[in-house]
């Protein structure tokens, strides 16, 4: 087979009909616009068109240092260091033991101020 | 030498990249059919390939800085429109698990068109529809936007041997696909 037996696909040009075509071409032109604006106020190829390209990218990069930051930041969070004494016992038994209310416990978490007392 | 009525890619390119809407236009025009061509090979679905192709178009000119060698438009924009057809059957793949090859089973694309103009178009996807992406591409390439093999080579990046094996081979199962009734019809004697 040689060339000069060619096909002809004609019936799948898309330059055919020309009205289709102009369509076509239209719709990219249309599709474009907003590149070309930017392009004719001299943003497209500098620093901001460099970012509206990347935008999704960067956008995604930031999210990521976001997390591993949070994550770092939660890891290495100074944790409130458990009262003992020698013996093994805890704060929290000892002042079980004298009698203190738990909700003035201080290793058991926060105080709650009790309404309407003035904060010291 | 390049007349005014058809300037080089190179003049098109740097105007492209300035904004302006004729220069772009005119790269449009230029490269349509062969952009369409490789986006229909890979894709063989007429409004995917469109769409393809607007998107490759608009992607090119966002990154035209990104065209090392401007004199070379054409064969940097078919890399955007392959890499993006393939993107887009990818995505296709996982949208519609059991798809139907679009093309033989779509209705002409308005009443406008020429029943025998669809009818031949709808023959034509069934065979080419039996090829292999890349046999598309070649076939498509040469016989409907005149490519030489020194081209599609550059374009799909295979060799000019390797080009001139697959339009062999397309041509033969189109044939028998065809019928060689039918195919006299779709050749130029």
């Amino acid at each position: 087979m040689t060339d000069d037996e060619r096909l002809d696909l004609s019936a799948l040009d898309p330059t055919e009909p020309p009205a289709e075509f102009e369509r076509r071409v239209r719709a990219v032109l249309a599709a474009a616009a907003p590149a070309l604006r930017l392009r004719r106020l001299g943003l497209a190829g500098g620093a901001l068109g460099l970012v509206a390209r990347w935008r999704v990218p960067l956008l995604a990069a930031a999210a990521i240092v976001i997390l591993i930051s949070a994550a770092m930041y939660a890891v290495s969070a100074p944790v409130t260091e458990e009262l003992a004494f020698e013996d093994g016992s805890e704060a929290g038994d000892v002042l079980e033991a004298l009698g203190v209310p738990a909700e003035l416990d201080p290793s058991a978490g926060s105080i709650e101020l009790v309404p309407g007392v003035p904060e010291p | 030498m390049p007349s005014p009525a058809h300037p080089p890619d190179a003049d098109l390119v740097a105007l492209a990249a300035r904004g302006d809407g004729t220069a772009f236009d005119a790269l449009v025009r230029r490269y349509y059919r062969r952009a369409y061509a490789v986006a229909y090979g890979v894709l063989l679905n007429r409004h995917d390939a469109e769409d393809v192709c607007q998107d490759a178009f608009v992607r090119a000119l966002e990154r035209i800085e990104d065209c090392r060698d401007p004199a070379r438009f054409g064969v940097w924009m078919l890399q955007i429109v392959r890499n993006r057809a393939l993107s887009w059957r990818s995505y296709r793949k996982v949208r519609e698990t059991a798809e139907l090859l679009p093309e033989i089973a779509e209705a002409p694309d308005s009443p406008a068109t020429d029943a025998h103009r669809a009818e031949l178009g709808r023959r034509l996807s069934a065979a080419l529809a039996t090829l292999s992406a890349v046999q598309r591409e070649v076939v498509l390439l040469h016989d409907l936007e005149g490519l030489t093999h020194g081209e599609i080579a550059q374009a799909l990046g295979m060799t000019e041997v390797r080009s001139r094996q697959h339009l062999f081979v397309a041509r033969r199962l189109l044939r028998e696909r065809l019928g060689t009734a039918l195919f006299r019809e779709y050749t130029h004697d």
